[in-house]
């Protein structure tokens, strides 16, 4: 702590003085932790909806069935077994002993419960894939899906179980306050926009946390965020701004830690014969144009000076663990820069002296998205494509470029595909719009293609993962070559510890505690 | 008085009705909050589920009929984002505002009086002269600007206070402050400072005029040759005398101090209402929105009043009507 | 012009050091905001000419600083000299734009309230007291978060909140105006109202604006600045004085501290400039306080 005034200091001493008279020893040698987050989480109640830090508060207070590891790997976690009964029938075998932080054990009417729940709240999404849930017995579940679907456990880590009498008991809005899951931490107490404190739950199934109480405190200002953790006010910080990188690293006693994220930044074209801020006819109906600009954006440019070497520019829609990646296939290897290819591919095309649209992109949700965009249109003016910038806050952006995108021809977004699996990517992003119910709907480029849709119809329609993966590297083939869409890069996630803080970043970005460890 | 209080009454309805119809229907020009709350790839029917539950499916005349009605309850709706009661989510935060704007007012006044008699008393004075350059300055700066150097110099450089929160507070009568522990009070110094800078000046500057306006009164002249001296004069007879206008405009002041909190919480992560404003605008969360403003207007109201009582008890001279 | 020099204004003028420094200050924007984007080689605009390999460059005194940017650079490589001036020039620009509108609709409402009275005058000013319930900066905040970002946008929010404090004024000088005799006797002789109006009722009114509108455009500058700060201002491709600062903002902690403080030095100097001279106006133009 670089700021304490003396005062303080006696203060702070005598305080101690009197606590170590009053509490046992044990007390003092608890360890524990302050978190600055980017934000207060919205909810405590996993079915009210969804943001990054209300989902490390969920996974703090609840257990999914199926755990998810740092490195997206999935492994039992209140479900300890599961096996498929048939190409639509599976069964979980439910831990045994567990209980909610209440004393309720935990049991498979909780299970089913959870799902019913999940089905009439705002997140229906999180049970799509399933048609039914019974209890067999007290530890056994069977789940049933709509179709054969290969991932249903990978679904099944975001449904986070509930407590069914408490749940039943309590209602939606009273859930957000006093939260009852069963997972490795209980909510002590939660001042909004102040701070949010955990303690252990000491009975938890996998053993008792390391740390026993977890401060989360939420910080918006990427710049006070790096000033909390500079001044000893918090120990780690989430979303450390690229540029401060090296003044963190450069300070004795502080710790950068980086990671890919999944998160993958992507350019959609419109594909559509006229475009909304296009004259004439659209040029990126032209596979050669489209190609052109995936050409003349400088991927390695943007991530040394824009993100400050802090980005990974990305090879492919998905990241390299997903189903579906297919190894060795690089974007920017196919693509490298080179305006003078780019130029003549315009040429070629018939657009010599390039044309204008309009970029829409945000200014408040990636990383430096707003000069991203920025430097996109210095780009693109060397192959004569004038780029107008339309930047807004997200709050305007998703209703504005949302399907059926009246208003755009070139979209920067991003995309995250934490399941593991780049099926529901390109079900959603590429499959032709209004074909199936569920499918293209964010297909803002309206990329239409025959062939993708089949081998995506397949690949939903497959039990076996092994076939599954096949089949989507086929439609990642067939996209690469196509261009529907620019990927540019993972962002990295960046955090910043003080010194003895031991934090393993997980590729979703959610800070567990249960993972850290503290000197 | 009956006559007075009753027409103020009618008046606060009217502000409050019109600003509940403006921002909701100036809302409606915003992005769709529903996006901002189902995930990206959401689906059509995902969609409307959010909305039915949001009570968004309806149309805004509906919705803001809903909204009237349930308001004569006392149910100010629902937050869409928090899915908590807009106005619980006002009032938790809004002790931190009142706190930092009450401590802001209080390093105005207590600096701007006694720098702002001391110009007005001395007017010709080079030392008065610097002050008055230096009180335009402290109208001349943005607010946000002043915060985040004094991050810079204090916190960064310096470490000698931190840069975001409340610190440490003590709870009193179920409230809680910063300002009654040591942490608290070095959370709170900075962002109170940049705050008070505005306010500080026009108290300041308006102290001054009223010395000076008091200074050219016949009582004073009076006094004078009754053989008091100048300061004896200036600061017994003339100081309350010339407070008065800064009443008047102590009420105007408190509304631009909740005002440019707001900024100012965003700086330093204050978390009071101001932030949770900033954050619901980004966040399209119209109820937030529509019931902070509503508050505020309120708030400005009811101070306005007590400010029109005081004025008319320290200056018999004029009634209220 | 030989009898404004002979004047007392001008007299106290060149007797006022803070008059001269404020009227400097002011000119020497003026002259900024007019001639500077020919001074300097980069149009920070024009997002095309900017190369993002000059980024984060310190200013021209410090090591790694160049000639060619005096004050350094920010993240896509534009100067931070130009970008002040530029900038200042959209943020001054907003200011007087705003000002004129504000006044123009102001005083006509007010001499509409003020001459006409009864059912309008009721109206107009009910609208007034319920903006005046609100501080401008929520208003402006509000509005923006509505209607979304651009420089017309912030234009409409400004004039918005703008326009009461001329419509009170305008108001209130009318109704003392048409009190007087000369007014009366017009109104006698058949005159038409809006010739009274504007022979006889507006001149008179006008001077109290002055030092109102001279005030208006630092206290506009500084609102449109906070707006920007917020990301509910001005477009980013257009940064002005306020958007500059934000942008400097999230990289001040890196040790990057020029892309914010010169751009805050910038809008102080700005604005004091402005305050220090609608301050001389104020005692000149109201002999009271003399």
């Amino acid at each position: 702590m670089r700021y304490f005034p003396k005062a303080a200091l006696r203060v702070g001493a005598l305080s101690a003085t009197l606590l170590a008279s009053t509490a046992s020893l044990a007390f003092a040698q608890d360890k524990s932790i302050t978190i600055g987050l980017t934000a207060d989480p919205s909810h405590l109640f996993p079915l009210a909806g969804e943001e990054l830090s209300s989902n490390i508060m969920y996974y703090h207070l609840y257990d999914p069935l199926v755990q998810r590891s740092p490195e997206l790997e999935f492994g039992p976690g209140l479900a300890e077994s599961w096996e498929t009964v048939d190409d639509t029938t599976w069964r979980f075998n439910l831990r045994e002993g567990v209980t909610f932080h209440n004393g309720n054990p935990f049991t498979a009417s909780d299970v089913v419960f959870t799902i019913d729940k999940a089905r009439e709240s705002i997140r229906p999404g999180l049970v799509a894939n399933i048609a039914s849930a019974t209890a067999v017995d007290d530890l056994t579940v069977e789940i049933t899906t709509p179709a054969p679907y290969a991932v249903l456990p990978n679904d099944l880590a975001e449904l986070l179980i509930l407590d069914e009498e408490y749940t039943t008991a309590t209602d939606d809005a009273d859930m957000d306050l006093k939260p009852m899951g069963t997972g490795p931490y209980m909510l002590e107490e939660w001042i909004k926009e102040e701070r949010l404190v955990l303690t252990a739950f000491d009975n938890y199934w996998a053993g008792a946390p390391k740390i026993d109480r977890v401060t989360f405190r939420p910080i918006t200002n990427p710049a006070t965020r790096t000033a909390a953790l500079l001044t000893g006010e918090v120990d780690v910080i989430q979303d450390l701004a690229v540029r401060d990188v090296d003044r963190v690293k450069s300070e004795d006693g502080f710790e950068v830690l980086t990671r890919p994220s999944l998160l993958n930044v992507v350019l959609a074209m419109d594909t559509r014969e006229q475009s909304p801020t296009i004259e004439g006819p659209n040029p990126m109906t032209d596979q050669r144009v489209r190609e052109a600009i995936a050409r003349a954006i400088d991927v390695q440019a943007i991530n040394q000076i824009v993100m400050n070497g802090l980005a990974t520019p990305s090879t492919q829609y998905v990241p390299a663990s997903h189903v579906g990646y297919v190894d060795g296939m690089n974007f920017r290897e196919m693509y490298p820069l080179d305006i003078e290819k780019a130029k003549a591919l315009m040429e070629e095309a018939g657009y010599p002296d390039g044309f204008t649209m309009t970029l829409d992109a945000t200014n408040n949700r990636y990383v430096n998205d707003a000069q991203i965009a920025q430097a996109l249109a210095s780009m693109l003016a060397r192959i004569n494509i004038d780029l107008q910038l339309n930047i807004m806050p997200k709050s305007n952006f998703w209703g504005y470029i949302r399907v059926p995108t009246e208003q755009s021809s070139f979209i920067m977004s991003g995309w995250d595909v934490p399941a593991g699996d780049a099926g529901s990517m390109y079900g959603a992003l590429f499959y032709s719009r209004d074909k199936k119910e569920g499918y293209g709907q964010v297909n803002r480029g309206s990329y239409s293609n025959p062939e993708l849709d089949a081998l995506i119809d397949q690949a939903d329609a497959t039990p076996s993962i092994e076939e599954r993966d096949r089949l989507l590297q086929e439609a990642t083939k067939i996209l690469l070559a196509d261009v529907p869409m620019i990927p540019v890069h993972y962002e990295q996630d960046i955090y910043a510890v003080r010194e003895g803080v031991s934090l393993e970043p997980r590729v979703d970005k959610f800070i567990w505690a249960y993972d850290m460890d503290v000197e | 008085m009956f006559g007075y209080l009753l027409k103020r009454l009618i008046q606060m309805t009217l502000v409050l009705w019109v600003v509940s119809v403006i921002v909701f229907m100036m809302m409606s020009f915003t992005g769709d909050p529903v996006f901002m709350i189902v995930p990206i790839d959401a689906t059509e029917a995902e969609i409307a589920q959010a909305r039915r539950i949001l009570g968004l499916d309806q149309s805004l005349l509906v919705q803001y009929w809903k909204f009237l009605g349930s308001l004569l309850q006392g149910d100010f709706g629902q937050s869409y984002v928090f899915r908590q009661p807009a106005m619980t989510l006002i009032l938790e935060r809004m002790p931190a505002t009142v706190e930092l704007v009450l401590v802001a007012m209080v390093f105005a006044i207590a600096v701007a009086i006694p720098l702002g008699v001391y110009a007005g008393a001395n007017p010709q004075s080079r030392m008065s002269r610097l002050i008055m350059s230096g009180s335009l300055l402290g109208i001349s700066l943005p607010g946000f600007w002043v915060g985040m150097v004094l991050i810079y110099l204090f916190s960064v450089h310096w470490g000698i206070f931190p840069s975001s929160g409340r610190g440490d507070t003590a709870e009193v009568m179920g409230l809680r402050f910063s300002v009654l522990t040591w942490d608290g009070w070095t959370h709170i110094i900075l962002p109170a400072v940049t705050l008070s800078l505005g306010t500080m000046a026009i108290i300041l500057r308006i102290t001054r005029a009223g010395m000076m306006e008091v200074g050219r009164q016949d009582f004073m002249k009076f006094a004078r040759a009754k053989g008091a001296t100048k300061n004896d004069v200036l600061y017994k007879h003339g100081l309350k005398n010339a407070l008065i206008p800064v009443i008047t405009i102590f009420g105007l002041q408190i509304g631009d101090l909740i005002a440019f909190a707001t900024i100012t919480e965003t700086i330093f992560s204050w978390p009071g209402m101001g932030k949770l404003l900033i954050d619901s605008i980004y966040r399209a969360d119209r109820p937030v929105i529509v019931v902070y403003l509503m508050l505020v207007a309120l708030i400005f109201v009811v101070i306005n009043f007590l400010v029109d009582v005081i004025y008319t008890l320290i200056d018999p001279r004029i009634r209220l009507k | 012009m030989a009898s404004f020099f002979a004047s007392e204004f001008f007299h106290n003028y060149k007797r006022s050091s803070s008059a001269i420094i404020g009227s400097a200050l002011m000119i020497s924007f003026a002259f900024a905001v007019l001639v500077g984007p020919f001074l300097v080689a980069q149009n920070p605009y024009d997002i095309a000419s900017l190369n993002l390999m000059d980024s984060y460059k310190p200013p021209m005194w410090l090591p790694g600083g160049e000639a060619q940017f005096p004050l350094g650079t920010d993240g896509q490589g534009r100067d931070v000299w130009a970008s002040i001036l530029y900038g200042a020039r959209i943020s001054l620009f907003i200011g007087v734009v705003a000002m004129v509108a504000s006044c123009f609709i102001g005083t006509v409402l007010g001499l509409i309230a003020g001459f006409y009275g009864g059912i309008v005058d009721s109206v107009i000013m009910r609208i007034a007291d319920i903006q005046l319930s609100f501080p401008s900066i929520l208003i402006a905040l509000f509005l923006m978060s509505a209607v979304g970002t651009g420089v017309d946008k912030v234009l409409i929010a400004l004039t918005a909140v703008g326009w009461v404090v001329y419509a009170r004024t305008v108001r209130g000088s009318t109704l003392s105006e048409i009190e007087k005799e000369y007014v009366q006797a017009a109104r006698v002789a058949g005159l038409p109202n809006h010739k009274i109006i504007r022979k006889h009722v507006l001149p008179n009114v006008l001077t109290p604006l002055i030092v109102i509108a001279t005030i208006q455009v630092g206290t506009f500058v500084l609102i449109e600045a906070s707006l920007s700060f917020l990301g509910v201002g001005v477009p980013i491709t257009q940064p002005s004085l306020g958007l500059l600062i934000k942008n400097g903002f999230d990289v001040l902690f890196s040790g990057l501290w020029w892309t914010s403080v010169f751009p805050g030095v910038a809008i102080m100097m700005l604005v004091f400039g402005i305050n220090l001279f609608g301050d001389f106006l104020r005692d000149e133009l109201n002999p009271r306080l003399k």
